[in-house]
């Protein structure tokens, strides 16, 4: 086995090389994992810093209540999906504001003067990777600041080009829309796909019948 | 040391923030950014003259829109805007400095292909096809920075008679439209456009064509015109005017001098006004004067073409009417927020109040979903139109505009046989499936009749119209509150009964007359066909006979046809002939809608559109210029331009956030780098 032979006696530049190329990939490995842990843990945790915030302000609305000293947001609502028999699938509080401050620690509700509409974003890779099990007649409930939850039913999800499309709301309809990039499992951020779902009130609903005496 | 839960808690929270502090650095990739709207830029706008002569039922109108790169680059631009449903779009013309290149009409495929080449060329070229009967996609290539293009558009429309009133509209943007259906990710690629800028929705499983008739939309603020537009209207009414006014828009009207009666000038009273709102005009004869019957006839290639108006009897003895089933179906969509809803509570209230004891109805809500007043019809019992009338005065608008349930929820009353059954639908129609629509009343609308009243500043007048047809009733429209009293009066007079039922024409043979089989007529409303006679004029017989039921007694009108007109030659194709192979098409189309045969309609219209040289959905217009202008080296950008939002909608647009973060990326990177370490690794141990 000449070559094997040949091959015994490595050079040492060679051989350093090799380690200095493990040495880089080590840390591309490290930087990267590290970046990938880091979006996701900050995701999960920051959530538990800003349900204490959301209780706080829940016991003293009209009080900003910042989940961390130096955060430019503040908890604004809860969002929750009940699945048919109505357990809690996934509990989730939202930002206000969906700039990528706030997002990437929870959904963002969006501004804007809307009277009752709700447009609330989230990152498809984290707090908004359950909006590609969301089925049409799912249920959506909504807290806000004064503890009022309201229901919700989903009525419509649609794939948009964030390009050429803004989305169209009625400010005055009591409804919620979740918006999310779209492909779920794309690789990199920034592609013009958004996944948009439309939640309904139905408390809405329930209350025009009720007014106008009609069985829902 | 005894540290309670609380203090442990505290600790917890201290050790998190240090966490998210740490983390916090790596992480301001661009990928995390934030919302960005895509209406900022208008690197080109548009500014529009429109010129009608209206004469006697026609208008002629040409819309030049000067279209005007405000940028530093080279533009392709696209424009989706509505024209009249009823139109005959034959003419376009480009006007390049002072060069003018004149369109073509050309089959679908075609017309796309020569556009194409062109653009790819560096030549300046236009292309414009036909989304909708009423809905117009124009694409214009390479515009130079800081260059102006002139388009010109010329086309037909009819004037519309109804309750002794003439009225015209003429439509200058569109309410957005509701996409029906399931976006999927198998059809985006189906339904990628050709050329162009796509509008604001992607395909769905019932609309394909979303892309194309969905353009951006902003409201239109104070004090700044969005879409400028300017009027010259020359109308000859051909009889004594009582009365020439707009509900819409402010106008400066004159007679002109040396006119004869009946002739006017008008134009806007601003001068220029924003397209935020459809244009009406609506005159009104002189009482003597208002017509009983009109014939106009022009020839081309040796045929006959020929367009009959005749009135019904004004006044009808009273009968026993037959009690009804009144079916109010309201639309509470989001497209009807602002002054649209109130519009059609107002137009409902009314329809309410005028039930009689021995009536029935129910009412029924649709937006996403559809709900009902009462399960099934009730009688017109006091305390039932008050639960009702509540329930209408509850209503909002909001969500989406799911019609086809709310029809089906409709048809699915079973009207006994002492009723008739009455079905009236108060929408803006702004939908995107027009088609499935029309099939369903079609398919389910038996003995029911369908009245369609249209709400709004901008709408969708084309499926109205044609739902109306299908559903053998009325169409209404109502453009603002100063207009709900007079025009739902009319309807609901309408909605009594026929005026003239089971219509029958004697024409002198062979003919050829669209509509084919003649609806009953209601009040107010006149006998309007089009048609095409033998090349030659059988002299013996020069006259139809017209046979109808009306109150319940024979009605027997006979009209003499008139000479045809001059015509200058066989090379451009008189009016009438265009209308006449519009209103052909429009047949061949209802016809495939009823046959659920949308997609073989083609072998049938393609040629009847290119023998009227008519645009239609199989043919389109198409104008290149004849030398490139831009430099091969040169890219050129898609640019959409923008319509406005109708006005009094308080829909708003919000741009979308940037709602991923670059995860998936980050590990896919990390298992490369560990699948390189992998490597390297397993090759030292072979080594060892």
């Amino acid at each position: 086995m000449p070559k094997k032979n040949s091959d015994r006696q490595p050079l040492p530049l060679r051989h350093s090389g090799r380690l200095m190329l493990s040495a880089v990939l080590l840390l591309v490995l490290l930087y990267q994992w590290g970046s990938a842990l880091g979006i996701e843990v900050k995701a999960q945790l920051a959530q538990v810093l800003i349900e204490r915030a959301w209780q706080q302000k829940l016991d003293a609305p009209g009080v900003t209540a910042r989940p961390w000293p130096w955060a430019d947001t503040e908890p604004v609502g809860r969002l929750q999906w009940l699945d048919k028999e109505g357990r809690v699938e996934r509990d989730l509080f939202v930002l206000s504001g969906t700039h990528g401050e706030a997002l990437a620690f929870g959904p963002g509700l969006m501004d804007g003067s809307f009277a009752d509409a709700r447009v609330i974003g989230g990152h498809r890779d984290t707090h908004f990777a359950f909006l590609r099990d969301l089925r049409d007649g799912d249920r959506l409930r909504w807290q806000d600041e004064n503890g009022h939850w309201r229901s919700y039913m989903i009525s419509k999800r649609s794939i948009a080009d964030a390009r050429n499309n803004q989305l169209w709301i009625d400010p005055d309809a009591d409804a919620l829309w979740l918006v999310t990039c779209f492909p779920f499992d794309a690789l990199r951020a920034g592609g013009p796909l958004r996944y948009v779902v439309r939640a309904d009130s139905i408390d809405a609903y329930a209350e025009r019948q009720e007014l106008a005496g009609v069985r829902l | 040391m005894v540290i309670n839960r609380g203090g442990y808690r505290a600790l917890a929270y201290r050790l998190l923030f240090m966490l998210l502090a740490h983390s916090a650095l790596g992480e301001e990739s661009p990928g995390a950014g934030k919302l960005v709207f895509s209406n900022g830029d208008a690197a080109a706008h548009v500014a529009s003259d429109v010129t009608m002569r209206v004469q006697g039922m026609h208008a002629e109108v040409v819309v030049e829109q000067e279209f005007h790169n405000t940028s530093q680059r080279w533009l392709n631009a696209t424009y989706v805007y509505p024209l009249a449903e009823d139109s005959v779009v034959y003419r376009l013309t480009m006007q390049i400095g002072q060069r003018v290149i004149e369109g073509e009409i050309k089959e679908k495929e075609e017309a796309r292909k020569i556009y194409q080449q062109a653009k790819a060329a560096g030549k300046k070229a236009t292309l414009l096809e036909q989304q909708r009967p009423n809905l117009f996609r124009q694409q214009i290539a390479n515009i130079g920075p800081g260059e102006s293009i002139k388009i010109a558009i010329r086309y037909n429309q009819q004037v519309l008679y109804d309750s002794g009133e003439f009225r015209l509209r003429l439509p200058m943007t569109l309410t957005p439209r509701y996409i029906p259906g399931v976006t999927r990710k198998e059809l985006v690629p189906e339904a990628r456009l050709s050329s162009g800028s796509a509008g604001w929705a992607l395909a769905t499983d019932q609309v394909w064509d979303a892309a194309t008739i969905t353009p951006p939309q902003k409201h239109a603020t104070a004090g700044q015109l969005l879409n400028p537009v300017t009027l010259d209207l020359q109308l000859n009414a051909g009889m004594e005017l009582a009365s020439v006014t707009s509900s819409t828009h402010k106008l400066d009207i004159s007679v002109p001098e040396q006119g004869a009666a009946g002739e006017r000038s008008i134009r806007f009273a601003q001068g220029q006004v924003s397209m935020d709102r459809d244009f009406e005009l609506t005159w009104l004869p002189v009482a003597s004067s208002a017509p009983i019957a009109a014939q106009f006839m022009d020839q081309w290639r040796g045929d006959r073409y020929a367009q009959i108006m005749l009135m019904p009897p004004r006044e009808i003895t009273p009968t026993q009417a037959l009690p009804r089933e009144l079916l109010l179906v309201l639309d509470t969509s989001g497209s009807m927020a602002g002054q649209s809803i109130e519009q059609a509570r107002a137009s409902a209230q009314l329809a309410l109040e005028q039930l009689g004891p021995q009536d029935r109805f129910n009412v029924i809500f649709f937006d996403s979903h559809t709900r009902s007043v009462f399960p099934t019809a009730v009688s017109a019992l006091p305390e039932n139109i008050a639960k009702a009338a509540s329930a209408v005065s509850a209503m909002r608008a909001q969500g989406g505009t799911e019609m086809h349930d709310a029809l089906s929820r409709a048809f699915a009353h079973e009207a006994g046989e002492q009723h008739l059954q009455q079905i009236v639908f108060v929408t803006d129609g702004s939908v995107g499936n027009e088609a499935a629509l029309l099939k369903l009343i079609h398919r389910r609308l038996a003995g029911a009749r369908l009245f369609t009243v249209a709400i709004g500043s901008a709408p969708n007048r084309y499926f109205m119209r044609r739902a109306a047809e299908f559903g053998r009733g009325t169409f209404t429209e109502i453009a603002n509150a100063g207009q709900v009293q007079e025009r739902m009066r009319s309807l609901l007079s309408k909605l009594r009964k026929p005026v003239v039922a089971n219509i029958e024409i004697d024409w002198p043979q062979p003919v050829e007359v669209f509509p084919r089989k003649v609806p009953d007529l209601y009040w107010g409303e006149p006998l309007l066909m089009t048609v095409k006679l033998a090349p030659w004029p059988s002299r013996s017989d020069q006259r139809i006979v017209i046979r109808g039921e009306s109150s319940g007694a024979a009605w027997v009108r006979e009209l003499v046809l008139p000479e045809p007109a001059q015509s200058p030659g066989d090379v451009d194709v008189p009016i009438l002939a265009r209308r006449f192979g519009r209103e052909q098409v429009a047949f061949l189309e209802d016809e495939a809608i009823r046959l659920d045969a949308r997609d073989q309609a083609r072998a049938k219209i393609l040629p009847v559109a290119l023998e009227y040289q008519l645009m239609s959905r199989f043919t389109s217009l198409v104008a290149v210029d004849k030398t490139p202008t831009k430099p091969d080296s040169i890219p050129s950008a898609e640019h959409a331009l923008v319509n406005a939002m109708p006005a009094g909608s308080t829909m708003q647009a919000v741009g979308y956030p940037q709602t991923a973060t670059n995860l998936y990326w980050h590990f896919l990177l990390g298992c490369l780098a560990a699948l390189g370490l992998w490597l390297l690794n397993r090759k030292e141990v072979t080594c060892a």
